[in-house]
């Protein structure tokens, strides 16, 4: 039953990623979206190969040398698959707080750290195992994907929690993307959780993760079929945590003026501003004692002249 | 509606990280191999060097 299923579900999924890649198409989004664009067109690519290297099975290569082959496409696709994943996470996160261009800076900075950091555990872990280079390809390829999907999960919750003061319904696109990669991350954490040592490339658990794949494909086509509601006038309050953090962290990173305070020689100084300095001085030294600066106070005009 | 798709994505988030944790116990031995693609393609799970190739040209 389940291989039945699952033949199905095999070529479902270049289909599906062709469907999505026209609506992204029709809908002028191929820019906007750019890494799911890559991400799409690189599963599609990987799908029609290993699809290809199925169907011929046994029958016109070793069985052993097809089932190396495979091995290792569909295994350097899955870390390439994953690691494309963190860049549409933030794609849709950069796209998400489009209008808070600071919390975007301070967002990104807070991503970068938090993905590196995940990125070199997963290598880490892979390395710390003492596994031979298939099973080190294996176990980073694993862990990227899980790093990902628990990214993913954080990201859905804050658009979805932070929906109105982005100025986004449930029906935009930047909603739709992300749900769709929410579903896939939960998919295949449960499906990942259930795999345990099978030893039968058309298990149950591959029926469950296709579905993943199918569900969050179609979430996406959905999305990009559909027209899409304009994104509302973002209006927050004055003591919008939002709006305070925007304007904190959009100042933050600046580069600092600077003041010169002692050790200045004056051949850096051009002979006007030398000029300039001497009269002040002179000007200063006449008025001492009978000085009041708010009734002659000293400015460049009076001074040049 | 607002508190359907609220609720849906929570019970996402909850299943997740339920099944995260669930895989994070796992014996170390079978991790490696505890993972699954987000595409529709079978997963091979066995060593390409080793005797078996998972059924690989039973189709």
């Amino acid at each position: 039953m389940s291989e039945l299923f699952g033949n199905g579900l095999y070529y479902l999924d270049p289909a599906l990623c062709v469907v999505v890649l026209i609506a992204l198409y029709r809908a002028h989004e191929l820019k906007a979206f750019r890494n799911l664009t890559v991400l799409l067109v690189l599963r599609l690519s990987s799908d029609l190969f290993c699809l290809g290297l199925l169907q011929i099975g046994g029958r016109f290569i070793d069985p052993h040398l097809g089932y190396k082959i495979y091995f290792y496409t569909f295994w350097l696709s899955f870390a390439a698959d994953s690691l494309l994943s963190l860049y549409v996470i933030v794609n849709v996160f950069r796209l998400a707080m489009a209008p808070l261009k600071g919390l975007v800076n301070l967002g990104m900075m807070v991503f970068r750290w938090a993905a590196g950091i995940s990125v070199a555990l997963a290598l880490a872990i892979g390395i710390g195992s003492h596994t031979t280079g298939n099973k080190f390809l294996v176990t980073v390829a694993s862990q990227l994907q899980q790093i990902s999907s628990v990214l993913t999960l954080c990201l859905l919750l804050f658009v979805c929690f932070a929906i109105k003061p982005l100025g986004l319904s449930f029906r935009s696109r930047i909603f739709g993307v992300s749900l769709g990669l929410g579903i896939s991350a939960t998919l295949n954490l449960v499906s990942s959780a259930w795999l345990v040592r099978s030893q039968s490339l058309y298990s149950l658990a591959t029926v469950v993760s296709g579905s993943a794949g199918a569900f969050c494909l179609l979430t996406w086509s959905l999305y990009f079929l559909l027209p899409e509601p304009k994104r509302r006038i973002i209006v927050l309050p004055t003591t919008s945590p939002f709006l305070r953090w925007n304007q904190i962290s959009e100042v933050l990173g600046d580069e600092p003026g600077y003041v010169a305070i002692a050790g200045i020689p004056p051949e850096v100084f051009a002979p006007a501003e030398l000029e300039i300095m001497a009269r002040a001085s002179a000007m200063m030294s006449q008025t001492q004692g009978e000085y009041d600066p708010m009734a002659s106070p000293v400015t460049l005009k009076s001074l040049i002249a | 509606m607002k508190n359907i798709v609220r609720a849906f994505v929570l019970a996402l988030t909850v299943t997740g990280s339920a099944a995260y944790t669930q895989i994070n116990n796992a014996p170390a031995s079978a991790k490696a191999t505890l993972t699954s693609h987000a595409g529709m393609l079978p997963i091979p799970c066995c060593e390409p060097d080793g005797s078996t190739t998972c059924g690989w040209g039973r189709r």
